[in-house]
């Protein structure tokens, strides 16, 4: 069998990118472990989303997926191989007909993929099941954000693009009931941040107390929020210490930012709270305008 | 020293907050003795100006745990690696000094003086961040304090040397930046995929020295061709 330019050996499957979609990237777990060199975490934003996609496929969850933020690309295969779609429902369809989520999918030769209305969620999944030829720089090839990204040029999609994969043939199609927070306002449980007793009682009250809005500043660095009042707070920093995903640190203005997979490895902003891990997934999958209610939780 | 948790997998331990050589010392210190031990089930450290973070696995290792190492880390005396000293060659030419005029300005220097005060001390490494292999130097000497820019740059040249007030740094990327920039360096700041990827690591030396633009452009030529001997950079 013949493609365009190349030749497609058995189990494999080429993935061609006719476009891109807003941003798509490649992800995997990350680079934690480096962040003493100041490199960032990285990974997939919505870990359980990213996992259940791999598992759909029969991967481990080390391998890479596609991360589709909002607006999803086109896609054409070549060869046949098996996929997932998980986390934002963006209304996905082959050759035209809708495709379901949270299933193993099978794709053949020519068969196009594509993303229309964004449904819920902000961020969408795909798996692709086997192994994938990509370049990786320090056991990961996430994506590294927009400023180094040619440390990491193959995942930042773009046009035209050949991403191959080595499947390893038919497996057992698998089904998952996976479902993204649905409440009008999401409660976000976090714990006590360095800072938190720098904060007066006052503001500590107000900030739990009131409703958070996503602004449109989200993306894989960060989260800025909003809310009914900015917290009345004394313009002050301290000296430069870690970042975490999941860190929310209050600017000097009174809004809080929740720090993402891709923030910097350090800040000077107060930090009043962290988010547990599957806070995060939750985060990961808003978008502008939805609302946030925090909830202190005690590291036990 | 204060420890404490920060969220459910990481614990902070704060230093006398402060900016100086001897508390960084104690930083580095305690980061060495953990990237040294391999602990199971610490996964990540974020050695900072007076802070050291520990991320962990709580399925592999508890708080308790990683206190007792934290005392076992400071009684051990002088386990530190030997620190190196690095030499940065540097070119002030006025292509690569994009912001001298408004330094000149702010610190009432002349371009020579400004150049002669850079060159003249050996500053630390004291973190790694911002972007990979950026590290931030200190401190600087107070003639040179001078604020950051009032609009941060779109893109700063990979390679520019800036300032901005106690601290300097180079920028290993071209990135968004809002220091102020007085010169740029040949060198490659962040190796690819060649290990240790970044020149800089916390701890470190490091002394500018001057260099005029047919320098600069040789040692381009040599790291192009892959002839350029890295050992000279290092004491």
């Amino acid at each position: 069998m013949n493609g365009n330019n190349y030749m497609i050996k058995q189990n494999q499957l080429f993935i061609k990118v006719l476009k891109t979609g807003l941003y798509t990237t490649i992800q995997d777990e990350g680079r934690l472990g480096y962040q003493d060199l100041g490199i960032p975490q990285g990974g997939s934003l919505d870990r359980d989303s990213a996992n259940l996609a791999n598992w759909l496929v029969h991967n481990q969850s080390f391998n890479p997926v596609l991360e589709i933020t909002m607006n999803g690309p086109t896609l054409q295969f070549e060869g046949s191989g098996q996929i997932a779609l998980t986390g934002a429902d963006i209304s996905a369809s082959i050759n035209g007909v809708l495709v379901k989520m949270n299933e193993t999918l099978l794709v053949k030769s020519k068969d196009v993929l594509k993303f229309a209305a964004l449904k819920e969620g902000c961020r969408c999944y795909m798996a692709v099941g086997g192994t994938w030829q990509i370049d990786s720089w320090l056991n990961s090839c996430s994506a590294m954000p927009l400023q180094v990204i040619e440390l990491t040029a193959s995942s930042l999609l773009k046009k035209g693009q050949l991403i191959r994969i080595q499947t390893k043939g038919t497996e057992a199609v698998r089904r998952a009931n996976a479902s993204l927070v649905k409440q009008a306002i999401a409660n976000v449980e976090v714990f006590e941040g360095p800072e938190f007793d720098r904060f007066s009682t006052a503001v500590k009250q107000q900030f739990f107390n009131q409703l958070y809005t996503m602004t449109n500043r989200f993306d894989r660095m960060g989260c800025l929020l909003a809310g009914e009042d900015a917290l009345t707070v004394v313009p002050s920093e301290i000296i430069s210490s870690a970042l975490l995903p999941g860190t929310i640190q209050i600017t000097n203005a009174g809004q809080p930012i929740i720090m993402m997979q891709d923030a910097p490895v350090t800040g000077g902003y107060n930090r009043i709270a962290v988010l547990d891990r599957s806070s995060l997934n939750v985060v990961a999958q808003m978008c502008r305008g939805q609302r946030i209610q925090f909830v202190l939780s005690k590291v036990s | 020293m204060l420890i404490r948790p920060y969220g459910k997998e990481a614990i902070l331990i704060e230093f006398d907050q402060l900016i100086s050589p001897k508390i960084h010392q104690e930083v580095l210190k305690l980061y060495t003795f953990f990237k040294n031990q391999n602990i199971e089930g610490v996964r990540s450290l974020i050695p900072a100006y007076c802070s050291l973070t520990i991320v962990f696995d709580s399925s592999k290792v508890t708080i308790p745990q990683l206190k007792k190492q934290i005392e076992s880390g400071k009684s051990e005396l002088a386990n530190l690696n030997r620190q190196r000293r690095i030499r940065i060659p540097l070119c002030y030419a006025p292509d690569f000094a994009l912001d001298m005029e408004e330094v000149m300005q702010q610190t009432g220097l002349s371009a020579s003086e400004i150049i002669a005060l850079h060159t003249a001390q050996e500053y630390r490494v004291y973190m790694m961040g911002f972007v990979p292999g950026f590290a931030y130097l200190g401190k600087l000497d107070t003639a040179l304090y001078c604020s950051r820019k009032k609009m941060p740059r779109q893109r700063v040249p990979s390679g520019a040397v800036a300032i901005a007030a106690f601290q300097t740094a180079v920028y290993p990327l071209s990135t968004p930046g809002g220091w102020q920039i007085i010169g740029n360096s040949p060198l490659p700041f962040l190796k690819g995929s060649i290990p240790p990827f970044s020149l800089f690591s916390i701890g470190d030396k490091v002394f500018f020295e001057a260099i005029d633009i047919e320098q600069y452009h040789q040692i381009k030529q040599l790291i192009k061709e892959d002839s350029f001997e890295w050992e000279q950079l290092y004491d």
